[in-house]
């Protein structure tokens, strides 16, 4: 019985896998205009940066307020070794991402082993210095007003010119990125992480190197949000700082947040959301108040942080995922926790001990 | 052949001695028993020789390989591992996946390995499936692996706990009070299971508060008091022990 429930659970998710890359397949085609299909190379490359975070809120339990500083390190990676260096986009967007990874080593190393928030803390310190680098080293980066002229990412000569190429290519990215993820949270570092959430000294007295893992799984999460930065500096070709400051890094710790943190799936779904809430935002708020400034924005996105931690703390697609759950089996209908009854200094009869050897 | 062999181990705590210079050991195949009162130091002890805690002195041997002091995770790489007294599940997982986490050791795959599905991965993965499978058999939950571990009875989470650390194929497994909180009959088939853990290569460190059950399982008994070891002995000798028998077992006991 519980196999076949197994089994039609597994047919179901390969179903909604094709569909799902059904719809990404057909979607440039009934696109409008281009427009529509800019966003969406957006949520993309987003998802993969979000993707990344989710790995590691969701997975090492830790949070990084810092994570716009990967991004940008990746699109001025991408751009400087493509510009400056006439890399080829690939080879730079490797090379960004190996110094990414680096970067976020060194910042793991020296404090993952401490206790909860000190990665968010340094982390957030981070992000402010490398966001103050980009600026301040104008003979390198442009500084506050940027550089431009970044070429169209390529490989082999190929050009991802055009708007529907792009679409292509970032989506494939996503995809990646998913396969990646998923194929980590159902192995053995990925059971490893989850147990470290359920008890971290159990998880120990298992053999499971806590502290190792934390690190490595934050180099991932960096290296995901460098590869999405690299995508992002050749789609725009243009590049500043203001998009790998901390208003950023809050923004995709929502996204994760909203998505549902132990979901694959969920930050696409995450980034959608913020996005979509951000360009009615910016429609609606110079209507209704025509003083508020672009604060408000930050403001508001802090809000629906907390709402959600609140309320929906397994985000989006836990919530839903958990509600259906518990309509559909009464696994968690009889919640009896049954508490350690009395000691029980037995009275034995007089036993005989068996020799030892 | 000794296993596991401590020497003038001591941990305070403030003021508190809860290990005061204790000695004992564990040869290969020995279900070594360490009873005492509430408070007499068994969990610390258990946390000392796990690595949960590190000792103030004393030394703490591991096939003649010093141990005291090394974290929890090394220990239980080198086949040294536990259950709790107050119990550890991972109850965001299944029951089987618990017990997969107790394999980990026996696994070598790494992060990007596991990531691209590197060849090996599957195979490393249906291999701890399997030992996974094994290990919940071999305690009586085979039926309810796919089960949240959360939802188990209090007991049979007691048993998951002892099944997790058996997957790891310790030489070594330190349980603590795994009877608590179980009824006769299960308490008895745990005796007999316990009994049987020297025969699959595993040495057991038992404290329990079952006397019935300790008296029927254990090759030898060290008895703590206030952190010091009052005697140790065979449960015979224990039974007869006039020092144990005042501070301890009480007379109504025998
Ligand atoms: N982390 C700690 N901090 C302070 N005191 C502790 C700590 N752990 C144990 N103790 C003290 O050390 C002493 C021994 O405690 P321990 O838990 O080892 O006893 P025990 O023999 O396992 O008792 P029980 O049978 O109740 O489980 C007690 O006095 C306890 O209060
Ligand atoms: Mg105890």
């Amino acid at each position: 019985m519980i196999q076949s429930g197994l089994l039609s659970k597994k047919v179901a998710r390969y179903l909604l896998f094709l569909i799902f890359i059904a719809i990404l397949g057909t979607l440039p085609l009934l696109m409008p205009n281009t427009y529509y299909l800019g966003n969406i190379v957006l949520i993309g490359i987003y998802s993969i940066m979000v993707i990344g975070l989710c790995l590691l809120m969701g997975y090492a339990g830790q949070v990084s307020l810092g994570h716009a500083a990967f991004y940008g390190l990746g699109a001025y990676g991408s751009g400087l070794l493509t510009v400056n260096w006439g890399w080829q986009p690939l080879p730079a967007m490797l090379a960004a991402a190996l110094i990414t990874a680096l970067v976020a080593f060194l910042i793991g190393i020296s404090t993952l082993k401490l206790k909860e928030h000190y990665l968010a803390l340094a982390t957030l310190g981070s992000g402010v210095i490398i966001y103050i680098f980009f600026n301040e080293q104008v003979n390198l980066t442009g500084g506050p007003s940027g550089f431009s002229g970044i070429p169209y990412f390529s490989i082999a000569g190929w050009e991802f010119g055009s708007e529907i190429r792009y679409y292509y290519l970032v989506w494939f990215f996503v995809l990646l990125a998913v396969a990646f993820a998923r194929n980590l949270v159902n192995s053995r570092i990925g059971r490893a992480l989850r147990a470290l959430h359920g008890s971290e000294l159990a998880a120990a007295c298992m053999g499971v190197p806590a502290y190792k893992y934390k690190v490595q799984i934050f180099v991932l999460s960096a290296v995901y949000g460098s590869i999405a930065g690299s995508l992002y500096a050749h789609y725009v070709t243009f590049i500043s700082p203001s998009p790998f400051g901390f208003q950023a890094s809050v923004e995709f710790v929502l996204m994760a947040a909203i998505g549902g943190l132990a979901s694959i799936w969920g930050p696409i779904l995450g980034v959608a959301a913020v996005l979509t809430l951000t360009e009615l935002l910016r429609a609606l708020v110079p209507v209704l108040i025509p003083t508020a400034g672009g604060e408000f924005e930050i403001i508001f996105f802090g809000l629906i942080l907390v709402a959600v931690m609140i309320f929906m703390p397994e985000g989006l697609t836990g919530g839903i995922k958990n509600r259906w759950a518990k309509r559909k089996s009464g696994y968690y209908s009889g919640k009896e926790q049954a508490e350690g009854p009395a000691r029980n200094v037995a009275l034995p009869p007089a036993a005989d001990g068996r020799a030892a050897e | 052949m000794i296993i596991l062999e401590v020497t003038g181990l001591s941990k305070h705590f403030g003021g508190v001695t809860a290990v005061n210079s204790v000695d004992f050991h564990v040869s290969r195949g020995e279900i070594v028993s360490i009873i005492g009162p509430n408070g007499a130091g068994k969990t610390t002890l258990f946390n000392l020789i796990s690595g949960v805690a590190g000792p103030d002195s004393g030394s703490i041997k591991y096939n003649g390989e010093e141990i005291g002091g090394m974290p929890p995770d090394r220990i239980a790489v080198l086949g040294v591992t536990r259950t709790f007294q107050n119990l550890q599940i991972f109850r965001n997982m299944t029951v089987v996946e618990n017990v997969m986490v107790g394999a980990h050791r026996l696994g070598r795959k790494g992060l990007l390995q596991a990531g691209v599905r590197w060849p090996g991965v599957a195979s490393e993965e249906s291999f701890i499936y399997g030992r996974a499978i094994a290990a919940l058999e071999l305690v009586g939950l085979g039926e309810k692996k796919d089960m949240p571990a959360e939802i188990l009875p209090y007991g049979e989470q007691r048993l998951l706990e002892i099944a997790r650390a058996m997957a790891l194929e310790p030489d070594l497994i330190l349980l603590d009070e795994p009877a608590a909180g179980m009824n006769q009959g299960e308490t008895n088939g745990l005796g007999e299971l316990i009994s049987r853990f020297p025969e699959m290569g595993t040495s057991v460190l038992l404290v329990e508060h079952n006397m019935e059950m300790v008296m029927a399982v254990s090759h030898r008994i060290v008895v703590l008091d206030h952190g010091s070891k009052l005697a140790e002995g065979t449960p015979l000798e224990i039974q007869q022990d006039s020092r144990v028998i005042s501070a301890y077992l009480g007379e109504e006991v025998f």
